[in-house]
């Protein structure tokens, strides 16, 4: 029996390498008693696969992993399971079976909603925009070649045809984010702003949001301060046009 | 109520690996604040991964906090870059729990795992705002505390602590911390120092170093059958470095190796049932879901159940792919059914420990190890199917001649040719590999070579280069600690309070995390010493006289001086000394001091081949040990 799981990288996650998290899930699992399924070999490992790997310090709102069981499970029990066995990192969201021979969902998943938060004296706020607007106007943005000692050079690529969308959502909707909780430390000249940013995932390569958090402050002249929190919204299936989720049943 | 986690969390992304300082994990205790009486912030001198992988601090966070009038926190070393982070934005050394600043606590203790993690006390001291010096602490300042195996010689250190607990923490740390939550809640939560040290003084294993130096012997349970021991223990997020469960198997070891400090001072013996042990295995694999467990003792393969306990576990845990690892086999036949055994989940390493090359400083040392019994070993592990083993040594040995030296490169050629030849018997082409450790003799406290100077540099050094050269062999490679770290570990283990200001002028050097190669800095150690008009060489390097008073005399750990001096003496002449499990009482000592004795009638343990993995060269290897519970 195959099934996926939904779940949530929380707040106390977010410094979790994608490392970190295989190993806290792959513990939890044990920890509700799942009938694991395991590799051949000296080293047996259990047989579960990430939709997509996330970065430390970004959290996840809705992430997936697919994981074999070596027998069934009944769902509802098993969720209640899971869920008592998750750590505060993670939160669980839902599990159900995958029918038949349906793929991977690291093969199907192919577009990332991120939220970026930042805080900026208000008056910085126009800046942003233009960088907003210059992103998306333009016809190509080449991101730089990488060189790193010792490794391969990674060639420049162009990524202004991974950004579906991008917006810089309105105080008040940023208002309502978790990150409103920091707002304490924040200097009263100071306020928080959120983009949201949907990003093309391409088997040949992925724009990361910091990337294009610096992209937008090269475009619009102001400093790419540190940001203040980077969320993983939504992974969606894009397919003949249409966006949709990739577990039925689930709301985005 | 200031609250340091919040503080620091804005800053977290410019340190390296922020999920050191954060918390929050399974099994984190979170006690109400005013519910206590004490509340105890425990520090470990390095950092959170090397911290939590220490069975004790987990052992002694279960003491604590099932006790309802105290409440344990922990802290760790923060690494340089959050040292800094936290220098320049004013934030203080914290509670992980809590985020409370260590400040607030009742009382701050330190664990003295090994003598390289000096600095890093001192390091979390200044970053809590407590005054160094204990003689400099007055009033509400929190009660700064203790415990670890340094302090069989704790004087290097004496100076910056109010008290320190000698032996193991599970009942003596609770017990102490509860007379200072009576204490304080008697005087509407002030604390009147010198009342409150005379009435700590009374406890069993208590030494108050601004006190009288009388004698104080080491707080010893009877038996581990009712100590605490922690069945829900807290699941880093990180990779630490013994990421695993632990079962802690038998506590204490008396094979009696001379150089063997854990030997001479976890004395008695005793063991875990069997049976408890298989259902705390069961409880801690249901509470964590780890896929590893370890069997923790200074000498698993003498646990007079030790075959049927693997046998019973592996027949458990295979199912789910739970592995069981063994940390200190001793080189024998057995060892290898047992590593055998443990293969049958998950591919393991074999590791023994012949600490010397040849029989007669094996002897010396009380090693013991017959040559033909260890050869025969490596046959029998090759036909098992390894390939390689790791072999530990010890290199500056009291006695060793050069001659000694190279016996250390032939024992490990004949084992390469000897478990070689077994695995071309099997059609197994590329032979047997080795890979030779070896580390510096360190002589330490309570000890039989503790009157020992320690080898000089240029010997040590002339060794290495030595057992390079004659290590000809492709099939074998060698490793070896560094001189200088081991000449620093010398000088504390054996030195006294006239260290305290070089200790302070390390701090303020920069010193930190001296058991980290890449930071150790041996320039400002050098200065701190000359600064202080102190010869590092000749401090580690001086014998002392058999009769001359010795800077931990007033320290007792049950093995009487007399009896360590009979070993001493023995070593000279290379006679060994028998395990009184298995042979005759060798009249250590301990058996005296009235709360237990050594108990473990050998069954299915071998009385044969003489060796462990347990070396206590206060190594890395050392600093890694899990099985004290002592704090």
């Amino acid at each position: 029996m195959k099934i996926s799981i939904c779940y949530e990288k929380t707040e106390a996650g977010r410094y979790l390498s994608h490392l970190d998290l295989a190993r806290t899930m792959e513990r939890s699992l044990r920890r509700a008693k799942a009938p694991l399924a395991f590799s051949e070999g000296f080293n047996p490992h259990v047989r579960m696969a990430f939709a997509s790997a996330l970065a430390v310090g970004v959290t996840g709102r809705r992430e997936y992993v697919d994981v074999e069981l070596a027998g069934r499970v009944h769902i509802p029990s098993f969720s209640r399971a899971l869920q008592e066995a998750f750590p505060s990192a993670l939160a669980f969201v839902v599990a159900d079976e995958i029918q038949g021979g349906g793929k991977a969902l690291s093969a199907i998943i192919n577009i990332a909603v991120y939220r970026i938060g930042f805080t900026l004296p208000p008056k910085e706020l126009e800046k942003v925009r233009a960088g907003v607007e210059a992103v998306l106007s333009a016809d190509e943005l080449w991101r730089k070649p990488k060189q790193k000692p010792g490794k391969k050079t990674i060639p420049a690529k162009e990524v202004r045809g991974l950004i579906r969308r991008l917006v810089l959502l309105s105080e008040e909707e940023a208002g309502q984010e978790t990150i409103v909780e920091r707002m304490g430390m924040l200097p009263d000249e100071k306020k928080i702003f959120l983009l949201e940013a949907e990003l093309l995932m391409k088997a040949d390569g992925q724009l990361r949001p910091q990337e294009l958090w610096e992209m937008i402050a090269s475009a619009g002249g102001f400093e790419a301060v540190q940001t203040l929190s980077v969320s993983r919204q939504a992974l969606l299936i894009l397919q003949d046009g249409k966006c949709f989720s990739p577990m039925e049943g689930v709301l985005v | 109520m200031i609250n340091c986690l919040e503080l620091v969390k804005p800053y977290l992304q410019e340190v390296e690996k922020p999920q050191r300082y954060l918390g929050e994990e399974l099994h984190q205790v979170k006690k109400d604040w005013e519910s206590v009486q004490c509340r105890f912030l425990f520090g470990f001198p390095d950092v959170y991964e090397v911290g939590m992988s220490c069975l004790g601090l987990s052992v002694l966070y279960e003491a604590v906090n099932r006790r309802p009038g105290l409440l344990m926190e922990r802290a760790f070393s923060p690494w340089r870059d959050m040292e800094a982070l936290m220098n320049r934005e004013g934030i203080p050394l914290y509670g992980w729990e809590s985020g409370r600043p260590a400040g607030d606590f009742d009382c701050i203790g330190f664990t003295l795992q090994h003598e390289m993690s000096y600095t890093n006390v001192l390091q979390m001291l200044k970053l809590s705002g407590v005054p160094l010096l204990a003689a400099e602490r007055g009033g509400d300042t929190p009660l700064i505390i203790g415990g670890g195996p340094c302090l069989a010689n704790a004087e290097p250190m004496a100076l910056f602590f109010d008290a320190l607990v000698l032996g193991e923490g599970e009942e003596a740390l609770p017990d102490l911390l509860e007379i200072v939550g009576a204490h304080k809640a008697k005087r509407q939560g002030r604390m009147d120092r010198a009342a409150l040290f005379a009435e700590l003084a009374a406890l069993p294993g208590v030494y108050i170093p601004s006190g009288e130096r009388g004698s104080v012997r080491k707080a010893c349970l009877p038996d581990l059958e009712d100590a605490p021991f922690p069945l829900e223990p807290i699941v880093p997020y990180m990779e630490i470095i013994h990421d695993r469960m632990m079962l802690e198997i038998l506590r204490g070891c008396t094979r009696g190796c001379r150089f063997c400090q854990a030997g001479m001072i976890y004395r008695p013996v005793r063991e875990r049932h069997k049976d408890t042990l298989l259902a705390q295995a069961g409880m801690l694999r249901d509470t964590t879901g780890h896929r590893e467990i370890s069997l923790t003792s200074l000498s698993s393969s003498d646990h007079t159940c030790i075959k049927e306990l693997i046998e019973e576990l592996t027949a458990k845990f295979s199912v789910d792919r739970i592995s069981v690892s063994l940390p200190s086999l001793r080189a024998n036949h057995f060892s290898v059914d047992l590593a055998r055994e443990i293969q049958k989940v998950r591919k393991t390493g074999l590791t023994f420990a012949p600490e010397a090359g040849s029989q007669r400083l094996r002897d010396a040392i009380n090693k013991g190890l017959d040559e033909e019994a260890f050869l025969s070993t490596v046959e029998k592990a090759a036909a098992a199917g390894w390939q390689q083993m790791k072999l530990y040594f010890m290199i500056g040995l009291p006695g060793e001649t050069l001659e000694d030296v190279d016996a250390i490169a032939e024992l490990c050629e004949k084992a390469v040719l000897a478990g070689s030849r077994v695995l071309k018997e099997q059609g197994v082409n590329g032979g047997m590999r080795v890979s030779c450790a070896v580390s510096n003799f360190v002589p330490k406290a309570q000890t039989p070579f503790q009157w020992t100077g320690q080898a000089s540099q240029d010997e040590l050094r002339e060794k290495h280069n030595r057992l390079r050269q004659r290590i000809k062999n492709r099939r074998i490679s060698l490793s070896y600690h560094d001189a200088f770290t081991s000449m620093l570990e010398a000088i504390f283990a054996r030195g006294g309070r006239e260290l305290t200001p070089v200790l302070l002028a390390a701090l303020e050097k920069g010193c930190r995390f001296d058991s980290w190669t890449e930071e150790l800095r041996k320039d400002s150690w050098k200065e701190a010493f000359a600064e202080a008009g102190m010869d590092m060489e000749a401090l580690a390097t001086a014998d002392f006289a058999l009769d001359a008073p010795l800077p931990w005399d007033h320290l007792d750990y049950g093995v009487t001086k007399a009896f360590l001096r009979q070993e001493y003496e023995k070593s000279l002449r290379a006679e060994t000394t028998g395990d009184c499990r298995y042979t005759t009482c060798a009249g250590c000592g301990v058996c005296d001091m009235g709360s237990g004795s050594n108990v473990g009638s050998g069954s299915s343990g071998s009385s044969v081949g003489d060796s462990s993995g347990d070396a206590k060269d206060a190594g890395l290897r050392n600093r890694l040990s899990g099985e004290a519970v002592d704090f």
